[in-house]
């Protein structure tokens, strides 16, 4: 019984926070609203409506999901781990040229085998560019945090070089000829291009929980990510489970481009991405790294992106406000408050770097 | 009257949740004088250290400086009461020179900028006062440790310290450097300077100090003037007396050898010697003390034979197959069984399940691991183990930092001791534990040697020691001094022993 | 023709690297203190956003670039606040700030002024300086004459933060703290405070940045119009190591392949490349870096 109620505890405060943080953040936003001479409860209620009331709402809210959970996963399986994968964004852009190319250059295969095919090769480009920063990481110590960031700028302006040049399409975008109809994921809605990758992601979530809570792998990472020490003398080799970690962390990464170009855009067009990596990195850390969480969450986002929209179109409030409430729940998110709780005062140690909380695997697998 | 003690503490409590680390320490300094503070590791030295720095406040008990009660909230207040602390890691920024090192969180300034010339010529100054010399601009990161260890001496003393705390000053030096250290303890105390000297080393204690206070187990034991003692004395005041010798171990005979280490060579992280050509061998149905004050290079020998720390030189057999140089899960899947002193540093996950600490080193074991973990096959497991070794609360699911420090140690054991084929390595197995805890670690060891394990206990506790061990080997300076079997043991010659006195009888070979 | 063509390159590249440089030299402030600072876009836009709203109101391109620095403050006292205080992981509330702020100058922008992305109209601009004698004088005066104020500023600035850190208590503190946060604590140095004043100056230089980029470089605001140059300063800080006059060469470096790029693109090349490199420089260096530390590490102790 007793084990039963911690658990529940558990999950309770798991959600209770997000929670908290999101209704904290519209509160924030009603003040904000109300400065700007607008009605909030209208602009809410057109908000909250154009994500998640009609059938073409939601459709156009789970289109703009898909690619941020799949993002999420890929930053919740390298965080699990203890690695900040802050380039799925780079991964993404890789990812989907690669799924691109296979989808407009071979001809006549049959639909699932052309889908899995860019899409398997997606997976291997966002795995081989995570590959470099990992590496580094665990080798010599190099921060992935400013690695894989940077990397992202070349990974976009890469592809930026490729459609811009070698496989433009004759006109005036930027853009790669489409994809042959058989690399083309299932449209389930026209009007919303809403696409099979919805169940693709869900599965993925599925899968990733699989994968970290019930695989040898899995419990390596998370105890890896836990205490790269203890590990280490528990005898896991815990430069090979990160490596791992990061791996399959790119290969969602590549996967998430993949899908949304071969589900909406059926085309390589230069900067598609609004920031779904980013996105993903925030959804993540709102659902702490659960894979199921990461589906509420990005679900959640999604809503807040499609409805924005909707918003703006029936008040005069501009969608960016959404953008701007967003950073805030992050924020909150991100925080620890107990340290304020009733203003007791702990004795004060000397604190060590910025950076305690961060699980340090540099330490790990070097044996001195 | 106030002038004679320079430092009272009196009474001094300090409690961490379970664990009591000062109980009722009553501690005195005299003006001038070199007063060593010695005890285990875990006595509470550098408990009761960082209450007089204000890094901690007592629960109970006060503090006299000059007579004067005060108040230490931090070490801003410490450093304003001109005490000194010199920490066995140094508190140095190695890119910094020594004068700027020196005058941090102090800065004489003219104007905005620094005035470094200022801070030169105070050094210069305090040269002249503490016996040595240092260039105010050479970089901390391009001096040697014992040059380290001035600079944070002259910082203490640059702040106007007058008491000044030498955290195990020698545990970084070369024998040399110790030398001249001692030389520049007695400059300063000839200078009025006073000294609060914390150490194991004993011979050094001998060497150095006008008084000494042991602790032990949070608890002075005694005070004494330094004539009136000597180190086989002080030893064994800090590892406690020979109770009782346990009569109901079961005579057990040692069966084939099942480790064996020979010539071990391993460096420290200062690029020293910190293994010295170790041998020894452990038959089934042994178990082999090794003995000896703490730092003595006990740590890395069991690092190297995990396979943690890399071997200089040197061969180590495990069941007849060389193990030298294998990584740790190799080690621990041939069944080396290791349960380690700092718990949550090597073999407990604080913010993971009880159930998933359990599973650590077999989670891909063909019991638990098929397609994907098998979390029924984990939990009943888990549960045997710690209804079995009576893990209390006997829950899966709740984060093994929430259990105490008795019954992590005990699951720990349960762990490793279903991990274990015929080696296990214990390290201070009843360090910091409870009566009822210490028993049962000390049973189940036995257990485990009736069973025919080969087992290594290293331990600074000389009762455990005679009590669980059927051979001795004292540890000093990274060498096995001297090995024996534990009937042949005495208090006198242990104490010597871990002094680093060796025997003058010839040597028993470890057979 | 081809010196006329190199020397305008150069003249270019120098303004471009201005908003980058004084973002660096905000950023290199919490570098220095070991705080891994990735909101200098969020704060630089935000200053760029206050000096286009404040020159709006009060034709005041003072008062506009004192409001850019004030409001790149206070970006930084709420993400010094969250980092320090709260505790929040710095890479997190660090994308929250960016985040944040891009969203909040696209709302206000919309809301206040003109709905669409980008505002022109009304602005005083920060002035050109000549320098009386230089302006005439045929080359030398094309190179070194007729920038916009805070170009001369910034450069000015590389002097004033290398002084800072080295000569003055306050950089001696935060380098401490940077390197050695536990040494600076037992001294009675505060590193959350430490961390937190290295916050803040990062905060004003990078609201100055902003100012410099909307009102001195363009004289308009449009929506993330920062695009990346907080990124690209944070490159330019590990390139340089966190040292002023180092961090200064590796943002005219930036400003000349930002240069270059713009005139390759004009001819119609693909420029992508060049845009590229110090991206790649960075994580080249970056790993250079940590290789040669770690052998220092490995080969120190074995010697002595």
């Amino acid at each position: 019984m007793t084990q039963q109620d911690n658990a529940r505890r558990r999950i309770a405060a798991g959600i209770g926070r997000p929670l908290l943080a999101i209704a904290l953040a519209l509160s924030i936003g009603l003040v904000i609203i109300r400065i700007a001479g607008e009605d909030p409860i209208e602009s809410y209620k057109a908000l909250i409506g154009g994500a998640f009331v009609g059938r073409s709402s939601i459709e156009n809210t789970l289109v703009r999901s898909i690619p941020v959970i799949a993002s999420g996963l890929a930053v919740a399986v390298a965080f699990a781990c203890g690695m900040f994968n802050m380039g799925v964004e780079g991964q993404l852009y890789l990812g989907a040229f690669a799924a691109v190319w296979v989808g407009f250059t071979i001809k006549g295969l049959p639909p699932v085998l052309h889908v899995l095919l860019s899409m398997g090769l997606a997976a291997v480009v966002g795995a081989a560019w995570a590959y470099l920063p990992a590496v580094a990481r665990i080798k010599w110590g190099t921060s992935e945090i400013v690695t894989t960031m940077m990397l992202n700028y070349v990974a976009q302006y890469f592809t930026s070089y490729l459609v811009s040049f070698p496989f433009k399409e004759p006109g005036d975008l930027q853009q790669t000829p489409a994809i042959f109809r058989s690399a083309e994921l299932y449209e389930l809605s026209a009007a919303s291009r809403l696409h099979v990758g919805l169940f693709l992601v869900v599965v993925f979530a599925v899968v990733a929980t699989f994968l970290l809570k019930r695989t040898a792998l899995g419990y390596e990472i998370r105890m890896t990510g836990l205490s790269p020490s203890v590990s280490r003398c528990s005898g896991i080799s815990t430069d090979r489970t990160a490596i791992r970690a990061m791996l399959i962390s790119g290969a969602i990464g590549g996967l998430a481009g993949a899908i949304e170009i071969l589900g909406v855009h059926h085309r390589f067009i230069n900067n598609f991405s609004p920031g779904y990596g980013w996105d993903g990195l925030a959804v993540s850390l709102l659902a702490k790294g659960n894979p199921l969480g990461i589906l509420l969450a990005g679900v959640f986002y999604g809503g807040l992106q499609s409805g924005a929209n909707i918003m703006e179109f029936a008040t005069d409030v501009p969608k960016q406000l959404v953008d701007s409430l967003r950073a805030i729940i992050i924020l909150f998110v991100a925080a620890d408050f107990t340290g304020l709780k009733i203003f007791k005062r702990k004795p004060k140690l000397p604190s060590g770097s910025a950076q305690s909380h961060r699980k340090e695997v540099k330490t790990c697998g070097r044996s001195v | 009257m106030a002038s004679e003690y320079v430092l009272e503490m009196r009474g001094i409590t300090k409690i961490f949740g379970p664990v009591v680390a000062n109980e009722d320490v009553n501690f005195k300094v005299r003006r001038g004088e070199v007063h060593a503070l010695v005890g285990e590791n875990g006595a509470g030295k550098s408990t009761l250290m960082k209450i007089l720095f204000g890094i901690y406040q007592p629960d109970a008990g006060e503090i006299c400086l000059n007579g004067k009660r005060a108040v230490i909230k931090s070490p801003s207040d410490a450093i304003g009461l001109n005490i000194g602390m010199v920490h066995q890691h140094f508190m140095l920024v190695p890119s910094f020179t020594v004068a700027q090192n020196m005058i941090l969180g102090v800065e004489p300034r003219k104007g905005i900028t620094l005035d470094l010339a200022e801070a030169e010529e105070r050094i210069r100054e305090l040269s002249g006062v503490c016996g040595f010399t240092i260039d105010p601009e050479a970089r901390i990161r391009d001096c040697p440790v014992g040059v380290q260890q001035r600079v944070e001496i002259m910082k203490a003393l640059y702040r106007g310290a007058d008491l000044l705390i030498l955290d195990e000053p020698t545990s970084v030096l070369t024998p040399d450097e110790a030398e001249e250290l001692f030389e520049i303890m007695r400059t300063l105390t000839h200078q009025g300077k006073t000294i609060i000297f914390i150490t194991h080393k004993l011979r050094e204690v001998m060497k150095t100090a006008q008084h000494v206070t042991v602790l032990r187990k949070g608890k002075t034991v005694t005070t004494l003037p330094i004539d009136e003692t000597c180190e086989q004395d002080l030893a064994l005041q800090m590892v406690g007396r020979k109770v009782e010798l346990y009569s109901g171990k079961d005579e057990v005979k040692p069966g084939e050898e099942i480790v064996k280490a020979d010539g071990l060579r391993a460096m420290d992280k200062y690029g020293r010697w910190c293994l010295k050509d170790i041998g020894f061998t452990v038959r089934a149905g042994e178990i082999l003390g090794i003995a000896g004050v703490a730092g003595n290079g006990q740590d890395e020998l069991v690092d190297v034979f995990m396979g943690l720390k890399k071997l200089s030189k040197g061969r180590i057999e495990i069941d007849g197959r060389d193990v030298t140089g294998k990584t740790s899960d190799v080690i621990r899947s041939l069944g080396v069984g290791y349960i380690p002193e700092d718990r949550y540093e090597r073999s407990m996950i604080r913010d993971a399940s009880v159930a998933e600490n359990m599973l650590l080193g077999f989670e891909r074991d063909e019991r638990f691991n098929g397609f994907g973990l098998k979390t029924d096959a984990i939990k009943k497991w888990a549960d045997k183990l710690i209804h079995e070794f009576d893990v209390q609360p006997p829950l899966l699911d709740v984060p093994a930092g929430s259990l105490s420090g008795g019954n992590a140690q005990r699951a720990v054991m349960a762990r490793e001791f279903a991990l274990s084929k015929r080696v296990i390595i214990a390290c201070q197995p009843s360090h910091g534990l409870d009566i009822g805890s210490i028993d049962f670690v000390h049973k189940q060891l036995l257990d485990r040697r009736r069973k025919g394990y080969a087992i290594i206990l290293i331990s600074s506790d000389l009762e455990e020691m005679l009590y669980l061990a059927d051979t001795i080997a004292v540890m000093y300076k990274g060498e096995l001094i001297s090995s024996f079997p534990n009937r042949d043991v005495d208090e006198k010659r242990m104490g010597l022993l871990m002094a680093g006195v060796r025997d003058a009888e010839p040597e028993e070979e470890a057979r | 023709m081809a010196g006329a063509f190199n020397l305008s390159l150069v003249v270019a590249a120098i303004r471009l690297t201005t908003p980058i440089l004084l973002a660096a030299l905000g950023g290199l402030f919490t570098q220095q203190a070991n705080v891994l600072n990735i909101a200098l876009e969020g704060m630089m836009l935000s200053g760029a956003f206050a000096a286009v709203a404040i020159s709006y109101f009060t034709h005041s391109w003072v008062l506009a670039i004192l409001a850019s620095m004030f409001v790149g403050l206070i970006m930084a006292w709420i993400l010094g606040a969250f980092v320090v205080r709260f505790k929040a992981l710095n890479v997190i509330a660090g994308m929250a700030v960016n985040l944040f702020a891009s969203g909040f100058t696209a709302f206000l922008l919309r809301t206040f002024w003109v709905n669409k992305s980008e505002m022109t109209q009304g602005l005083v601009g920060i002035p050109d300086v000549s320098i009386p004698g230089l302006s005439n004088v045929p080359v030398l005066g094309e190179l070194l004459s007729g920038y916009s104020l805070l170009v001369y500023v910034s450069i000015l600035l590389i002097f004033i933060a290398q002084f800072v850190l080295y000569k003055t208590r306050l950089g001696l503190r935060i380098r401490a703290v940077g390197e050695a946060p536990q040494a600076a604590a037992s001294l009675g140095v505060n590193p959350d405070r430490i961390r937190f004043i290295s916050i803040l100056i990062s905060g004003v230089l990078c609201g100055l940045a902003g100012a410099h980029l909307s009102l001195g470089a363009l004289c308009m605001f449009t929506e993330n119009m920062t695009a990346g140059r907080g990124f690209m300063a944070m490159a330019v800080i590990f390139f340089g190591d966190a040292v002023p006059y180092k961090v200064a060469i590796g943002a005219f470096l930036f400003g000349l392949a930002e240069a270059i790029s713009m005139r390759l693109q004009s001819v119609g090349l693909p420029s992508h490349f060049i845009i590229m490199i110090p991206y790649v420089f960075t994580v080249v260096s970056l790993i250079v870096v940590s290789i040669n530390k770690m052998k220092a590490q490995v080969s120190k102790p074995s010697e002595s």
